[in-house]
């Protein structure tokens, strides 16, 4: 009977009882929810910890950075100087450990994409060779020959040639056409002194030879007698500076023969036949015999397969041997059979990778392999690897199959050539990676190289971070590192996935907590209502004699039953939302975070996205409703307590507060009511006050910040310099790209750069007395061509910007008086058409130096300084250069700078051609290697991206249709960009939810405060006061609390903040005050002041 | 002329359960310079009378005239200024004010200076034996026969000529209410005022001038 009519009597007041419900049930929904988004952002970022996994690669940055082949000396002693256990002490550093990587063989795997260094290469066996065809060869004379009647004499240098007739002479000068001025070209000596001959198509002799660019030969135009295609005809080659002669023979170059058998040879054709050209090497085989020839297949154009005699590389024998009569053994025990060996082993060579952790190898960290079969290596797991497709594949090999390797220990100076194989040991294949066609013959073995192996390549070690403190680890990092040494972080996209989550977790904390506090005030109202405000009903039931707890029962039945149906109800309904509401959260958080990573260097690496973990909610929904139970009983006892003393006779004893104060004259009319009122509210006008106070402090402070955030961003627009440049397809290249000049010029005219400077690095160049002889045979040739490639680079650029030496670090130039790196952007003559005769020497050599830009170091080694001219030669042309400035070269290349216009038309890189020269410049359009621009302001940035995205420019590891990859400098730029955009996105949603709060606020503590004033309210009007009166004294009342406790912080927010917001502020909070006294004074007088009949 | 009279007078009170006739068709004049007292059981009717003569409503039917102009003619707030003022059974003092300032409340309405005010204030309370000790005082400082001389005071602030009182010795002692009997007698006959007292006090019926008995929202006598 007491619990039933305990309800009863709570639920007779609806309008009450409906609003505690509603306002129970909402808080504890919100409280739910923010528990629950809490739980489920605990719980992603608990598995983003354990699925994420951030890794630093540490690589040198040479001068053939990525070359992962390349045996740079100074990266090998950066490698040495490594210590992983350094790294190790670092807080946040899991794991380090340098790179250990070797070559390997297994017999059965061929290779067939990537690089094979010896592709062409073979020791083959052949038989019945006979001579197939002659060339023109050089043989020196000891002294001068006397000439035959009939022959030809060639001049060495000027290429003319003199045509001995039974005492008849007549000279064919050698022309060669230039377009540029439309005349013919040639040089002649006379007196001893080399002059220049250039003459119209129209003056031409009549006899004379022509110089064929293309075929690279010259060509007689020769009416004469003399049959200069005779292969008897006795010819000589005179060089007139030296004194020197040599005659011309035609020497058999070319044989033809059966191709029996090889020691190795990727053809997989025998007894077939083939040419053989003997080039240089003196070769004349014996038909009846059989030889081993060492050399390489060449396209020669034909049908048949063509191999070529070539030296061996680090040994003295001649590429041929007869082996008539030798067992196969034999022949393998010589230098043929150990350049087979070579040859096997490098063209099919296995790229082995140890480590303790192979899943952090780079191939697996960044996704570009993936098991498809079997499993990683256990941590301790012995002689346990994961191979690639290609390889298990072509060995038939599945996950638990074996795997025989052997380990080759390369030469220092080359990858590909081996001084060791170790003996055959076998692995247990324990995973095999998913096919990708970049990778073919990788084995990764878990642990570590038994036998050291030469370092090549640039990257040094991995070093495994703990996902949250990966920056704060490698900020401490980069100081200890050697020069020349970065350090990349790769955190697979952990930071960018979890920011937003531990936002939102930190953002689910503050509304639990708040929700907390408003669940509790909720309670608090209500028990003090319900509870407290019945001292009549307690009374009563006292006089009636009914037991205090049965008291207790009849109260809290009331209102207990009112706490629990509100929050079952919000409890449930927050359960039954959660997952909605959690993934909403989660996207617009995640929007919130979204940063245009579009061609900017925050996007390389791979990223994972994970989904959100949501956790099994009913423990979290129960623990809501508990508390809240549990506030409500504990408020509820508390408020009882205090109103079972109330009112309680005491001995006789009154305890009545009053106010200390003495009638009032000051003021006049409603502002003096209000004032009095104000000044004997007591706490009443004090909370209000302190409430205020707070309030517009802590908006002062929120405005302050916001317009903090607005004043960054635009300082970060204006301040923030964007660079960028153009990199290769997997972003680790930024020289030797492709740039074709038409994507400069679009870019110089696009508007949205300030600069944007090229160089190009396909020249190289050395001394006139460093370069060897090679033979002029193809493989002579080729190893010329090998040599000129390992030579430093002269590199045209129009900036320093642009120049590789200065990609990684800063550019540090002393300069000759009167020079500046803006000598590198002016136009020049191109060194090609700065050419004139030196009449002593027979060459076309430059007439005014080119300045350029030299390594400080090459300079001394060679006893030069800064104003010293320098011959150099590229391109088989002499170059004089000027050094106009010097630098310290990175890496052991001493590349030279000169000006781009040396060698291009500048104006192409700004101007469209004209329609005369539109199809010269498209079809000769200039090739540049590397390319790096600024923006002409950040606020553009989108702006580029969008025009980027739409002339089709590809992105790193996002190929488009124009395969030229541009990467912005902007992580940071952006990562700030998105900071700011948040507080201003999230400042600009809170103030009308602030305003908003405010207005209630105001009108809450208003009609808590007027509520138990209504009888005053009714005895004013009863009185006869006006309407407007009564509003006026109650809200005066209320401004002058709230101004009061406003005044401070509207004074501060001249200083920091803004004085408006405050204002608005204000202005929210009387509307609410002024809400509530509307509210409360529309009571029916009869009503109120009407004694009860 | 009568000073205030009821024509015709009818009140319903409505609400969503249920439609009460408060009064049925009342009509009474009263005249300045007497007492006048209207009994009745609870719920007879002589409250409600009281509050629409109070013009705090106007009735359902018929008129009220004071000096012989309808209420629903007048501005309410007006004629509660300025034609009749009311004591209440339970004092009604605005509890933040002093007695000086409950008593200069309605004069500073009209437009008075509060020295003024003030001044005429401690006249008042003079008159109803409320000596200048009794001016800083709050109410809830006061027994119920000093609040209640305090509402009589405030009554006479407004100048009126009708006071209207309603229980005005419900709760007090009868030390206290012949006290509050012998002064609102003395307004009547010696200034003229037209006092009207709605009270259960057979005492108090004695001792006015007049009697009309109301039953049922109806006059009886």
């Amino acid at each position: 009977m007491i619990i039933r009519s305990g309800i009863r009597s709570i639920l007779r007041s609806k309008k009450l009882c409906s609003l505690f419900f509603l306002l129970t049930a909402l808080l504890s929904l919100l409280l739910s929810i923010g528990a629950g988004v809490y739980a489920t952002a605990g719980a992603t970022l608990a598995s983003f910890r354990d699925t994420y996994r951030t890794v630093g690669r540490l690589e040198y940055i040479g001068s053939d950075y990525p070359d992962e082949t390349f045996p740079d000396e100074e990266a090998r002693a950066a490698y040495d100087a490594i210590d992983p256990s350094v790294f190790l002490e670092t807080d946040g550093v899991s794991a380090a450990e340098k790179k250990q990587t070797a070559p390997g063989f297994t017999e059965g795997f061929k290779r067939y994409k990537s690089t094979i260094p010896y592709k062409d290469y073979g020791v083959l066996i052949m038989t019945s060779l006979h001579p197939l065809e002659s060339t023109l060869t050089a043989v020196p004379l000891e002294e001068e020959p006397e000439l035959p009647e009939v022959c030809t004499v060639e001049d060495k240098h000027t290429g003319a040639l003199t045509i001995y007739d039974h005492g008849n002479v007549q000279l064919l000068l050698r022309f060669v056409y230039d377009r540029n001025k439309d005349l013919y070209t040639a040089s002649d000596r006379q007196d001893d002194r080399y002059v220049e001959i250039q003459v119209s198509y129209e003056d031409l002799p009549q006899d004379y030879l022509i110089y064929d660019t293309f075929r690279g030969r010259s060509e007689a135009r020769y009416s004469g007698p003399v049959d200069l295609d005779d292969e008897n005809l006795p010819r000589y080659l005179y060089d007139p500076d030296e004194g020197t002669w040599a005659q011309q023979f035609m020497a058999v170059s070319e044989y033809t023969g059966i191709f029996s058998d090889a020691l190795y040879s990727r053809k997989e054709e025998r007894r077939i036949l083939i040419r053989l050209k003997t080039g240089m090497t003196g070769f004349e085989p014996d038909e009846s015999k059989k030889y081993a020839v060492h050399g390489s297949f060449v396209d020669a154009g034909t049908s048949n397969l063509v191999f070529e005699l070539r030296e061996f590389s680090d040994d003295e024998d001649q590429p041929w041997l007869d082996v008539t009569g030798m067992e196969r053994s034999e022949i393998e025990n010589t230098v043929f059979g150990r350049y087979a060996r070579n040859y096997r082993y490098a063209n099919n060579y296995l790229n082995v990778s140890f480590s303790k952790d192979i899943t952090l190898l780079e191939p697996f960290h960044q996704g570009w392999l993936v098991l498809a079969e079997g499993r990683f290596p256990q941590e301790g797991e012995d002689h346990a690897c994961v191979i690639d497709h290609t390889l298990a594949d072509q060995l038939a090999l599945s996950a638990g199959g074996t795997l025989p390797l052997r380990i080759l220990t390369s030469e220092n100076d080359s990858l590909y050539r081996y001084t060791d194989v170790s003996a055959e040991e076998v692995y247990t294949v324990t995973g095999i990676t998913a096919e990708n066609n970049d990778y073919q013959g990788e084995v990764f073995i878990q642990g570590s190289m038994e036998s050291p192996s030469p370092f090549f390549g640039y990257l040094l070690g991995t070093i495994l971070f703990d996902n949250e403190k990966a920056r704060s680890a490698a900020e401490e990092i980069r100081p200890l590192l050697p020069d020349q040494v970065r350090l990349t972080v790769y955190d697979q996209g952990y930071e960018t996935n979890s920011q937003p989550v531990r936002a939102l977790q930190t953002t689910a904390l503050i509304m639990t907590l708040i929700s907390s506090f408003g669940a509790l005030a909720v309670l608090v109202l209500f028990a003090f209502l319900y509870i407290y405000r019945q001292r009549e009903t307690i009374d009563t039931l006292y006089r009636l004699g009914l037991k205090k707890s049965d008291t207790a029962v009849w109260m809290l039945a009331g209102m207990l039953t009112i706490v629990l149906a509100g929050s079952l109800t919000g409890t449930l309904t927050g359960c039954l939302l959660m997952k909605r509401i959690v993934s909403l959260t989660v996207a617009g958080t995640a929007s919130l975070y979204a940063m245009d990573t579009r061609y900017s260097e925050a996007s390389v690496g791979m990223t994972r996205s994970l989904e959100t973990v949501t956790p099994s909610l009913l423990p979290v929904s129960l623990l809501c409703i508990t508390a809240v139970l549990v506030s409500a009983v504990l408020l509820s006892l508390f408020f009882l307590r205090l109103a079972m003393r109330a009112g309680r006779p005491d001995h006789g004893r009154i305890n009545t507060k009053v106010p200390d104060d003495t009638t009032s004259t000051k003021g006049k009319g409603v502002l003096r009511y209000g004032m009095i009122a104000f000044e004997r509210g007591g706490s009443r006008s004090g909370a209000v006050i302190l409430i205020t106070f707070v309030l517009s402090l802590l908006l002062c402070g929120f405005s302050a910040m916001a317009s903090g955030w607005q004043k960054d961003l635009d300082e970060l627009y204006e301040n923030t310099e964007i660079t960028g440049s153009i990199v290769s397809l997997n972003g680790k290249y930024s020289s030797s790209l492709l740039i074709h000049e038409s994507t400069v010029r679009l870019m110089n005219t696009s508007g949205y750069l300030e600069w944007f400077h090229v160089s190009e690095n396909n020249h190289h160049y050395w001394l006139a007395d460093e370069i060897p002889v090679f033979a002029e045979t193809s493989f002579g040739q080729e190893s010329r061509a090998a040599w000129i490639g390992k030579q430093p680079r002269l590199i045209l650029t129009d900036s320093v910007e642009a120049a590789e030496d200065f990609f990684y670090k800063p550019a540090v130039i002393r300069w000759l008086d009167g020079y500046d790196e803006s000598f590198l952007a002016q136009d020049m003559k191109k060194i090609g058409e700065d050419r004139v005769l030196d009449p002593e020497t027979g060459s076309y050599v430059m007439e005014q130096a080119c300045p350029a830009l030299m390594p400080e170091r090459w300079l001394s080694e060679h006893g030069w300084q800064l104003g010293d001219e320098i011959v150099i030669i590229t391109g088989d042309l002499p170059v004089k250069l000027l050094a106009a400035g010097t630098f310290t070269q990175s890496g052991d290349k001493a590349n030279i700078y000169i000006p781009l216009a040396a060698g291009y038309d500048l104006k192409n890189l700004y101007e469209e051609p004209d329609a005369e020269n539109m199809w010269h410049t498209l079809r000769y359009e200039a090739i540049y290697t590397s390319g790096r621009f600024r923006l002409r302001s950040a606020s553009e940035l989108t702006a580029f991206k969008d025009f980027l995205e739409s002339s089709s420019f590809s992105q790193v590891n996002k190929p488009a249709r124009d395969r030229t990859c541009f990467l912005i400098n902007d992580a940071s730029f952006l990562e700030t960009l998105s900071t700011l955009r948040r507080h201003i996105a999230f400042a600009e949603m809170i103030y009308p939810v602030l305003m908003a709060f405010t207005i209630l606020t105001g009108f809450l503590i208003s009609w808590l405060m007027i509520n138990g004033r209504r009888m005053d309210f009714a005895v004013m009007k009863g009185l006869g006061t006006g309407r407007f009166r009564v509003f006026m004294i109650f809200f005066l009342e209320q401004a002058y609390a709230a101004l009061t406790g406003i005044l401070p912080p509207f004074i501060l927010s001249f200083f920091i903040g803004s004085p408006l917001i405050i204002l608005l502020f204000a202005a929210a909070y009387l509307c609410g005050t002024s809400l509530s006294i509307l509210l409360a004074s529309r009571e029916n007088l009869m009503v109120l002041l009407s004694e009860k009949e | 002329m009568s000073i205030l009279e009821i024509r015709n007078v009818s009140y319903t009170y409505q609400s969503q359960y249920q439609k009460t006739d408060a009064l049925k068709n009342v009509s009474l004049t009263f005249e300045p310079g007497a007492v006048y007292a209207i009994t009745g059981k609870s719920g007879s009717g002589k409250t409600t009378l009281l509050s629409l003569m109070a013009g705090l409503d106007l009735p359902t039917q018929g008129e009220i005239l004071c000096e012989g102009t309808s209420t629903s003619k007048m501005d309410l707030q007006k004629y509660r200024r300025e034609k009749a003022a009311v004591i209440y059974q339970s004092f009604r003092l605005l509890p933040l004010l002093t007695v000086a300032e409950n008593v200069m409340f309605p004069m500073e309405l009209t437009g008075m200076k509060a020295a003024s005010a003030k001044k005429e204030a401690l006249r008042l309370m003079a008159k109803v034996d409320l000596s200048k000790k009794y001016a800083n005082r709050f109410p809830t400082m006061l027994s119920g026969g000093e609040q209640q001389r305090v509402a009589i005071a405030r009554a006479l602030a407004m100048k009126t000529k009708i006071l209207l009182a309603d229980e005005p010795t419900g709760n007090l002692d009868s030390a206290n209410s012949e006290n509050i009997m012998r002064i609102l007698c003395s307004l009547a006959h010696e200034e003229g005022y037209c006092v009207i007292i709605v009270t259960h006090d057979p005492a108090i019926a004695e001792a006015s001038d007049y009697v009309i008995r109301m039953n049922d929202g109806e006059i009886l006598s």
